[in-house]
Formats: structure tokens, sequence, C-alpha cells
């Protein structure tokens, strides 16, 4: 798990000309719309926009140059990150680690549903900035970058602002994959779902969710009426103009016992779509002041999780399990399972330190605060050929 | 942080209709039923007896219909849509008509099978042969079907007694089909005892499939397909090797002739299979034609016995797969597909309208066109009705609108068949007018008394116990379903 | 024998219903006949007391009526009623899915992709 966020102390800041720095080494090219990295010991040079000072730097080296001291919490930063300065440079934070497998990009906290399991939950005010904000961060990413995932709130209930931001992540990223999260209701609006198909965009994907195989159920736990069917007439629209999608359906107690029927559901109604993520809760936001009304223990669905994700397979449908350990799932799906939490917020509970599985696994989220599987527990394997033998160990 | 919910609870209050459905009592305690399209879903008795009564009561039963697309909120038009998207999928094909064409190069063969009427044993004179100009204009008539895929069968007879006109038909085909760019494929219908390896260089550069009869072991495989020196089963077994050799095992592929003989023997005759390194069978009813209908030919047995063998040999293909040797059991594939998902194989006797002539069409050796092979053997027992022109005379418009083929068309839809219509399988089976022609003398058939009705409600509802009892085979017929 | 032999009660034969025709309709029992006429035919006669009683009366094709068949028949009108009903109610939603299927497309191309 890794701190994004800190305050600069120490050194006196300096106004800042912006608030979206690529973070360069010392060695590189001096350019004031950069920020420079410069560890303990070396001397900065003149030129950048802004200095990243290690920790024990002594500030005489840095005289007459707009610099802040990188709390240790952000010893992490790298040349190729991109963080974020507020104008007098006390608050950092970082929005890309190019180590990371996943980066997401916030696009704005508003939204039309109101899901009961929300990780992030809803703000109801004008924040279309920070689609701005993400498309400078875009333009800062490495040119390798490999994936983003461009998240909310809802992105598409700003949605010029969300189609010219795609359209330029094309334009400065053409090989950069984009996942977009989104209800899918907009894309009920042909006119809109036209626009969006109309990036063309092979590296595009979006991720739809859908908790249930009719309305009543679904649009309870997003909490919105009609919600239901917007997001199938999206899913359909965006299926005939040939988008790619993934729809997700996160696990809870009020779908768990239906995870079969929105499977079958998906397989007969909507067999066009790409993938499938089966996903488990992140106990955190409303997930986390709602507990007792979505939680459920990984392993106490692990049939109903099987049979789901085997219906889908046997469908030709990618079936992917994410947010699961290893350990709370039935084998079958062990090669269906992804490490799918964002390195930031991954870690693994104590059980998992003497886990021959660790490698493989996903992890649990460290913002779910401990509350994760009673049946965490490590496996022991022996390997043929590389091939798993073992049987489980439980603690 | 707290939230205020705008809903207590899934909201399943207000006006509810049904959707179109149909329903069996699958056993005691269970109702099976269809939406419109065949998706399904199992109630107890006592949920059945609320649907009798009216909406149901229970929330839980009513999102459960709803997500099935038998029940609506009143008006909605969402699973309307999706329902009518669904229907035009299953039904896509009937735009595309005609895509298997079968040529039956010869009718000499040099077998003598106890079931078949149509070969002849004159095996040296080519009186039975098809002449070249017969097969341009077979080809030409095929080519006038709008269908974009395009499979030309080889029949007989054997037609490698015929291989120049075999030869002769794929290389023409290529030829128009440089312009037609439809989407083709060849199999050679063959008791492979000819297979040399002039002809199997010629199948491999063109691409063209084998498929094979094999009854079991060889003492039922010899028995019922006499030949000079009795080792038709040697020569299959072999042929089958040598085209797995050169071919590649997908390329190669058995079929089934049940008899009455082989009613007792199913693992036997599937071991044969799995000896060979086959990875699908066919397990198919013995046809009521050809010597078939002739009480002695061995033909008694009944309904029950044959759904009996194919309950043991579905079984038994079931554990191998759960054992680990894959192999498809192509009748239970083809209904599964129509059963799990909203595509269709295009098999020729279970469609509504029929699938003779639209899905499929006989040029035969002397250039009759018949609308299937069956309609054909009909023909050679004096019986016409399925005849259906000559080519040279008969445009492809010609005979799609003829009266021959309309007739039993239109007749036989089970959307109109009495019984057919509220039959909770109605949408995995199809009418069959030719064999209701042959055994019951009309079209439509008497649907209680129908041996095609009975074989095919067991099967249906064998392959629906069995998927429903053990989430294994349906993941497995669903597989299946996706293979064929 | 002293005894004797007691007369065996005469068997009664029940091979008759009724259905009140304004409740049952028409439809479902021709339907339930149908259904089961592989094993029995059937003669329909209307009561004379009783203008809207059907009264049906069973001949199996092998062995004498019993109560199990026409609990057998009962039930298959049972079953036939719903479907009558359920046809006649969901008819025009039928049409209406068959027309959005079939006739915005002519039978050509755009179908859900696989």
């Amino acid at each position: 798990m890794l701190n994004l966020r800190g305050r600069a102390t120490g050194l006196p800041a300096a106004s800042l000309i912006q608030d979206v720095w690529p973070v360069r080494g010392p060695d590189a090219p001096p350019r004031e719309d950069e920020a420079c990295l410069v560890p303990v010991g070396a001397v900065p040079v003149p030129g950048f926009g802004l200095y990243l000072a290690q920790p024990g730097t002594a500030q005489a080296a840095y005289l007459g140059l707009p610099v802040v001291a990188l709390p240790p919490d952000l010893g992490h930063l790298r040349p190729g990150d991109v963080l974020h300065t507020n104008p007098n440079a006390t608050r950092l934070s970082v929005l890309w680690k190019a180590s990371a497998r996943h980066n997401s990009l916030l696009l704005t906290e508003r939204c039309d549903n109101y899901c009961l399991m929300c990780s992030q939950p809803p703000k109801e005010r004008e924040d279309g900035w920070l689609y701005d904000r993400a498309l400078r961060v875009i333009a800062c990413t490495p040119e390798d970058a490999q994936t983003v995932c461009l998240t909310g709130g809802e992105p598409t209930l700003y949605p010029d602002r969300l189609l010219a931001l795609l359209s330029e992540c094309a334009r400065l990223r053409p090989a950069m994959r984009v996942l977009l999260l989104s209800n899918g209701r907009r894309f009920a609006d042909p006119a809109f779902a036209r626009a969006y198909a109309a990036l063309d965009q092979p590296g595009l994907m979006v991720g739809i969710p859908l908790y249930a195989g009719e309305e009543a159920l679904h649009d309870y736990i997003v909490q919105a009426r009609g919600a239901f069917t917007e997001t199938v007439r999206g899913v359909l629209n965006l299926g005939a103009l040939g988008q790619r999608i993934e729809l997700r359906v996160v696990i809870q107690k009020h779908t768990v016992d239906h995870l079969a029927e929105i499977a079958e559901y998906i397989c007969r109604n909507l067999p066009f779509v790409e993938q499938v993520a089966l996903m488990g809760l992140e106990m955190t936001g409303f997930a986390r002041s709602n507990h007792d009304e979505v939680w459920v223990d990984p392993y106490d669905y692990r049939e109903q999780l099987a049979s789901a994700a085997l219906r889908l397979r046997a469908a030709r449908i990618n079936a992917r399990i994410y947010n699961h350990q290893l350990c709370t799932l039935d084998r079958r799906l062990w090669p269906l399972s992804v490490k799918s939490i964002s390195d930031w917020k991954n870690t693994y509970a104590e059980a998992c330190q003497s886990c021959s599985v660790r490698e493989q696994c996903g992890g649990v989220f460290s913002t779910s605060r401990g509350r994760v599987s009673e049946h965490i527990h490590a496996i022991s394997e022996e390997c043929e050929n590389g091939v798993a033998v073992g049987a489980d160990r439980r603690r | 942080m707290t939230m205020s919910l705008a809903m207590p609870s899934p909201d399943t209050t207000g006006e509810w209709e049904f959707l179109p459905f149909s329903f069996d009592h699958l056993d005691e305690a269970t109702v099976l039923m269809t939406n419109l399209v065949g998706e399904q879903i199992f109630l107890t008795n006592d949920e059945f007896d609320q649907v009798r009564s009216g909406v149901p009561r229970s929330s839980s039963l009513k999102r459960r219909l709803a997500s099935v697309h038998i029940l609506r909120r009143r008006g909605e038009s969402l699973p309307v849509e999706l329902l009518a998207m669904k229907l035009r999928t299953q039904n896509r094909r009937l735009a595309q008509s005609t895509a298997l064409h079968m040529f039956v190069v010869t009718l000499r063969c040099e077998h003598s099978c106890r079931y078949c009427q149509v070969s002849r044993q004159a095996s040296s004179n080519d009186e039975f042969d098809m002449s070249p100009d017969t097969a341009l204009r077979g080809l030409e008539f095929a080519f006038r079907s709008p269908s974009r895929s395009m499979k030309i069968e080889f029949q007989g007879g054997e037609p490698l007694l015929n291989f120049p006109m075999v030869r002769y038909v794929v290389e023409k085909a290529k030829e128009l089909n440089r312009e037609a760019d439809k989407d083709l494929a060849f199999v050679i219908a063959s008791n492979l005892v000819l297979l040399d390896d002039e002809i199997l260089e010629f199948c491999e550069r063109e691409g063209i499939y084998l498929s094979t009869s094999l009854d079991g072991p060889s003492d039922l495989h010899n028995r019922a397909r006499p030949r000079p020196g009795m080792d038709s089963w040697e020569r299959v077994v072999d042929g089958v090797k040598r085209a797995q050799d050169r071919l590649g095992p997908h390329r190669v592929s058995a079929l089934l002739t049940t008899s009455a003989a082989s009613l007792d023997r199913v693992t036997e005759i599937i071991d044969t299979y799995v000896g060979l390194n086959l990875h699908s069978i066919f397990l198919r009813p013995m046809s009521p034609y050809g010597f078939a209908l002739r009480p002695r030919s061995g033909r008694s047995y009944e309904v029950e016995r044959w759904l009996s063998f194919y309950a043991a040999g579905l079984d038994y293909i079931i554990e191998l797969n759960r054992n680990g040797y894959p192999i498809l059991e192509t009748w239970a594939a083809i209904i599964a597909k129509k059963m799990f998902t909203n595509d269709d194989s295009g098999y020729v006797d279970l469609a509504s309208p029929a699938g003779i002539g639209l899905r499929a069409l006989v040029y035969n050796y002397d250039g009759g066109i018949y609308a299937s092979d069956e309609g054909r053997m009909l023909a050679e027992m004096g019986d016409l009705t399925f005849r259906l022109g000559q080519l040279g005379e008969a445009t492809y418009d010609d005979v799609m609108l003829s009266e021959e083929l309309l007739a039993p068309q239109m007749t036989s839809l089970t959307h109109s068949a009495p019984m057919c219509v509220t039959c909770a399988y109605r949408p995995y089976c199809g009418s069959d007018p030719v064999f209701h022609h042959t055994t019951q003398g009309d079209f439509v058939g008497h649907k209680p008394t129908s041996e095609f009705c009975q074989r095919n409600l067991g099967v249906f509802r064998l392959l629906t116990q069995r998927a429903r009892r053990d989430p294994y085979v349906r993941e497995l017929f669903i597989d299946w379903a996706h293979s064929c | 024998m002293a005894c004797g032999r007691r007369p065996e009660p005469r068997r009664l034969l029940i091979n008759t219903c009724r259905f009140d025709l304004s409740l049952t309709p028409l439809e479902a029992v021709e339907r339930a006949a149908y259904a089961l006429s592989a094993s029995v035919t059937l003669d329909f006669a209307r009561d004379p007391e009783a203008p809207d009683v059907l009264v049906c009366t069973l001949h199996p094709r092998v062995g004498d009526p019993d109560e199990e068949l026409l609990h057998r028949f009962r039930q298959e009108v049972t079953d036939q009623v719903l479907r009558v009903r359920i046809g006649e109610q969901t008819a025009p939603v039928r049409d209406l899915i068959y027309a959005v299927a079939f006739s915005r497309t002519g039978l050509i191309a755009e179908v859900v992709p696989e």
C-alpha cells in the first residue's frame, strides 16, 4: 500500500505556474513545466518549474528555486510519475504512478446512481474542472503509458467534456488502453452512444455495472428508479455500435443469490459483451456505512460465484474475478482471477505471509480496513511442472 | 457517513402482466416454464399454483419471472425489445435460405446395408452416375441461393465410386465462388473403403471434410453393412485413422446408424468411438425411410427403447467428459444450442418452418431436385411428394416457391400445429413434414401418436433434467452448444 | 359352500366428467382431448338439464376406464385452461414482439451480435 497524498513541509514554498507536474530525474533537460526529483546530495540544475527535495536535502542548494520538500510518505515518487500541487504547493498528491498496473483518474464526484455499496460516495457539486485536470495529467504521462481508468462519480454527466477528453486521450496517447467506468445510463440516448462510438477508439472499453436481471433489484441497489432499463438500453446501443463493453457485477448481500440469474441474463440478452467482471466489495464509503446491508463473506458465496463464472465461460464470455483472494475461491476460478486492486491500496493479510500463491493473488483492499473474509488462509502448494497440486491448509 | 434510502427495498408493487410462456410438468415436484424464445425457469408446484391464479404474490417470484421475460410491468417495453431481438437472432437463417446442398454423384455402392433403399449394386456401368452436365446445372442452381455460407455434401451410393465427379464439383464450385464469394465448405459422406492417397491428398489440398458411418463394434457394424469380405468395419477404422493422420482429427467425423441390435450396446458403441480418438458421436434415431420401413428390416423397437438407449449413452458420454475425455454428443449439442443460446445450428429436422428446401436441397444423380435426403429415398420407393423439379428445367425461385415445397412448409408450422403451439419445448423443435408424411400420411401428423414428437419430447425432457440436476452437465451442454 | 360367496359389488364404471363452460373454455377441453388421444377417445354432449354443462365420456383405447384416467383428463384440462388463458392474454404482446422482430428488418441482417 502506498500513500498518494502528503503535505509539503520544511522548505519555503514557491508560487507555482501550474498544478499538474510530470516528475523528471535530475539528468533530464530542464523545462519550466516539469518537476525535478532531486536525490539527496545532488545539486539541482536550474530551469525546472518545480523541485522536489527528498527529506534531508540541504536547503542551501535550492536558494532562489521553487522547491518543496517531499514528506516521507511520498518517498516512493519516481521519474515518470505525475504530481498534483495546490497553488502554494503545500498539498501534494500523486495522480499517476508510472510503475503501477492501474492508474485511475477521477472525472467527477457527481452521480445519478446512489449505490448501496458505493466505495466513492457521490457529491453533488459542480466539478467539471476535473476533466481538464485529467487531460493535463494524460499529457504528462510517460509516452509508453499502457492503461488508464477513467472513473467517477458518473463521467457521462458531463457528456461534452467526456467526449473531448476521450478524443484528446487518443490523440496524445494513441496506444494507451482506456477503461471508462460508467453506469451506462447516458448511453441509452442513441445520439450520445453514436457520438461515443464515433470516437472510433479500438483501445477504449466501457465498464458498466449490472446488478440484476430485472429492474426492481437493480434499481434498489443503485437507488434510482428506471436505472436498470436505461443501463440495459445503453449496453444494447453500445453493442449495436460494436463498442467494447465490460459488465461489472459487484457481489454483495443483495446480488449473491442472483449471480446465476445475472449470468444467465447476460448470456441470453447481452451476449455481445467482451467481458464480465465479478467483483468483491471494497469495504469503504457507503459499503462501510451500510455494512450489514451489503457485507457477505466471499467464502460463503464461492459456489454461487463459481456457477455464474463458469456459465459465462461456457458461453465464451470472458469472465473475470476481481478483488478476491485465491483462498476464498473455487479452484476452477483461479485462472479467471485478476489482480485487480490498485497497487496503492493493495495489501495482504497476516495469514498471507506464508502463502505459496501470494504472488498470483490479488490480495485485499487496504481501504477495507480489515473487513475481509474470515476464511483467508495460507495455501501451501507443492508445484509439479509449475502446476499447483497442494491442498489448502486451513489455519 | 450515512445514507438515507430513497427505496427501502426492491419495489415490485404496481401492475404486472404475463408475457407469452409455455410449461411442462417436468417431474412430480417441478414445473418447467419457457418463455417465447425457449429460456427456462423451474418452479415448484406451489409457485406454479400462484401462476395459475394470476400474477404471483411473491415479490421474489415476480422478479425471477421478470428476469426471464415471462412477466413484465404493464406496458414495459424493454422485455419486448429484448424478446424481439432474440427471436430475430434465432430466425436469422430464414433470410439465408439453403446453406446445405447435397450432390448424389452416384447411386452405386459396394455395400448392401440393410437400412439403405437407394444404393445400386450395378457398380460397373455409369447408368447411376451424375454427369458433368447435371453437376454443373446443380452448382448453378445452388449458387442462386441467398445463403452467405454454402456447404456441399457428396452423397451416394458411395460417392468415392464416382470420385472424378467429386473432383469436378469441388473445382467448379471454387471457380464459381470467385465471384459469389460465399463461405464455402465441402463434406464427403463416405464409407472410406476407397479412400486412397490420391483422394486424401485432394481432401487435404481442398480443405474437404470427411463424414463416415461407424455403427460401433465390428460385429454390429459388419452385420448392418454387408459387403464382399464382410470387412466394412476394418476398412472404416483404417480409413478414419488415415484421414486423421493426414487431415487432422477435426476434419473427419463419424455417424452412427442405430438399429435394434444397437440398443443394448451403447457403451460399447461409444467406446469404439473413443478408441478411434473421435471426439463427437451422433446417437441418431433410426430413420423411418428406406428398408427401415419394412418389418423384416428389424425396425421393431419402440421410441421408449430408443430413449433408454439414448439416455444411457448420454450419461456415459457425460461421465467420459467428467473423467477427462472430451466427447460431444451431436444431437444434444444441436438441442443445447437452441436451449441455451439464441443461435441455431441450422439442423434440418429441427426447424419451423421445416428445414426441407430452406436449409437443404438434394440434387440426385439424374438431375432430380429433392427437398431432403429422405424425400429422395421416398422417391426411390415410388413416392414423389418431395420431388421439387428437374435441374435445367426449374429455377431456384421456381423451386422455392413451388407448391411442392410451400404446402408442407405452410401446413406444418409448429407455431400453428395442434399441441406444438403451446408446447414448452417448441423453440427447440421442428415440424419435419417428411417424417410425418411417411409415418402418418400428412404433413402435420397426429402429435399424440407421432414418434417424432414422442422421441423429441423425451430427449428435451432428458436434457433439461440432466442440466438442471448437475451444474457440471449444464456447463457441458452449454459448452457443446457453443462448439457446434 | 355353506357361507356361500357374497356377490361381488358391481364395479362402477366411472367414465364421465363434466365441465361448466361458463368457467372452462370449450377449447381447453378439446385440446385436452387431443393431447390424450393416443390413449383415450371422447364423446362430448350437452347436459339437457343444464345447457352450460359439457359432459365428456371417456373411452380408453385399451382396458376399462378408471379414476386415474379421469384424473389425468381433468388435470390436462386444468393445464389447457391456463394455456388458453395465457394465449389470449398475451396475444397482443406476442404479435407486437413478432412485429418488432421481423418488420423493422424485413428479415435482413441486424441481429444480436453473438
